[in-house]
């Protein structure tokens, strides 16, 4: 079977600086490879600078790889127009208040994105039912909403563009606790009905351990460890990958 | 052990306009001597409103105390002059915030800074000082870090640097609002590490203000949970954690990620 995404040796440099201070090259990934299959998900792990961002904007068709293949469905990522990325992958963004625009309703901003299937304008209301948005609110601002409201909105303007990847970045960690526990369950509801794949970019591993069969931890650019989600959590291998494990702080059940 | 602070029937409004937003409704509160308190809840809920309000940094323009008391090692911080406030700001309460970035002024050095606190608290020395609070906090680069600004440092070093500021004066009382939640996992836990062994080196209070359980279960003894400006649940961590009375509590233990599948 063809995997879904296959990367292989990608790297991306950054330069910075330069105006007034030195100018500096930094490599935010270096020669990550990884494969998802289809149906399946994959969190990206790592601390903020282990360039997890960087790779899910590649794949996403956001940024261009300095280095490396990416074949996405069977095809070269280099061969796809951009109207093929955006069917192929749609992004849900950390938070939610500045990734939708305050000047357009929700219905439209979800419009847009049902338009890019080809489909009938209509569907957006059935796409607010799925996310579990009241029909009502299809008229209102994104400033109009509570942070959970947007980032449904949020999330439904990705769906509705029916993508075969949904790259979700930090997707709940700046809503508060209740309001996370409910956006995970909605996004594990959607993967199950519409068998759609996740690439969940996260420094969360509660987060990852929610929604992805497998994971891959990064830090500095490099992947230091892939795997099951569930092996690598009952037992890491990588020194880093203990670390941060060890380093989440828990809830203790004994006094 | 002795009562450091006592908080007596606080109540907080938010006036924008003419709408009135009560943000801390008849709170009833108290800190011993040593000990660190957990005050958790989720945002809005008026737990950073509280933590202002001891020291009396809420804007005045907006923010009304319309009833109660703080005593604080036996006087009535609502009703003490202005002078007598800021000393005991930074000097008997030290105060950290979440993000030390926007709490240090981007166009002076480390150094410049550190210096100029430890002058105003009257510290003799202040440069040598200013060293021995930096490896206080375990920043062993110390000639690096004073002579940087703030933005050629690291998150995790910019809230060291806030802690060594907060501590300087020897507070018997640290408020800690959200210290770690900009930082990183493995940086979160350093810091809270950190602030455990400072607060038994300098028998001091604490007072973590978090939306953290977790947090709040590895670091404290007891703990307050606050939902919509009241205090609903407090007690001892463990219990809290193990027998949750309130509903609201309840839902927010079921909510923490796990890490088991």
């Amino acid at each position: 079977m063809t995997p879904l995404i296959e990367a292989s040796g990608l790297t991306k440099r950054y330069r910075t600086g330069g105006v007034f201070g030195r100018q500096r090259i930094l490599a935010a990934l270096i020669k990550v490879s990884l494969t998802l299959q289809e149906g399946e998900s994959l969190g990206l792990v790592g601390e903020s600078g282990s360039g997890k961002t960087t790779l899910g904007k590649i794949i996403a068709g956001l940024l261009d790889p300095d280095e490396g293949m990416l074949t996405l469905a069977g095809r070269s990522s280099t061969t796809l127009k951009r109207l093929d990325r955006a069917r192929f992958a749609q992004m849900i963004f950390q938070d939610p208040a500045t990734s939708l625009n305050p000047k357009l309703s929700v219905g439209t901003q979800i419009g847009e994105a049902v338009r890019l299937t080809g489909n009938r304008i209509e569907e957006v209301e059935v796409w607010m039912d799925r996310v579990g948005l009241n029909r009502e609110m299809c008229t209102a601002y994104p400033h109009q909403l509570s942070g959970g409201q947007k980032q449904r909105a949020n999330i439904a303007r990705a769906i509705a563009a029916r993508p075969r990847v949904a790259i979700a970045d930090e997707p709940v960690s700046s809503l508060d606790l209740s309001i996370q526990a409910q956006i995970l369950r909605l996004l594990s509801d959607l993967k199950r009905s519409l068998g759609i794949s996740y690439l969940v970019i996260s420094h969360d591993l509660g987060v990852v351990a929610a929604l992805c069969e497998r994971m891959i931890v990064l830090k500095d650019g490099i992947v230091q460890e892939e795997g099951e989600t569930s092996n690598i959590l009952k037992n890491p291998q990588h020194p880093y990958t203990q670390k941060l494990l060890s380093s989440i702080p828990r809830l203790r059940t004994g006094s | 052990m002795s009562r450091l602070l006592e908080i007596q029937n606080l109540s907080v409004e938010y006036r924008r306009g003419r709408q009135v937003i009560p943000a801390v409704r008849h709170v009833n509160l108290t800190v011993e001597a040593g000990e660190t308190l957990g005050l958790v809840g989720e945002s809005g809920c008026g737990k950073s409103t509280l933590a202002l309000s001891i020291l009396k940094l809420l804007p005045e323009t907006e923010a009304k105390i319309t009833g109660g008391r703080i005593v604080f090692e036996g006087r009535n911080l609502l009703q003490s002059p202005v002078e007598t406030l800021r000393k005991i700001r930074g000097e008997r309460i030290g105060m950290i915030f979440q993000d030390p970035f926007s709490s240090l002024n981007p166009v002076f050095t480390i150094g410049n800074q550190m210096t100029e606190t430890l002058v105003w608290h009257n510290l003799s020395h202040p440069s040598r000082k200013a060293r021995e609070l930096l490896a206080q906090v375990q920043l062993t680069d110390a000639e690096r870090i004073l002579s940087s600004y703030p933005h050629q440092i690291s998150g995790g070093q910019r809230q060291r640097v806030m802690i060594a500021l907060a501590i300087c004066a020897k507070p018997k009382l640290l408020i800690a609002d959200e210290p770690t939640t900009a930082l990183d996992v493995t940086i979160q836990k350093e810091i809270m590490d950190l602030l455990i062994q400072l607060q038994k080196e300098l028998n001091m209070s604490v007072i973590l203000v978090t939306h953290n359980l977790a947090l709040v279960s590895q670091n404290t003894k007891r703990c307050a949970v606050m939902n919509a400006g009241e205090i609903v649940e407090e007690g001892m961590t463990g219990d809290v954690i193990q027998h949750p009375h309130h509903p609201y509590t309840q839902t927010l233990l079921r909510c923490v990620p796990s890490l088991a599948r």
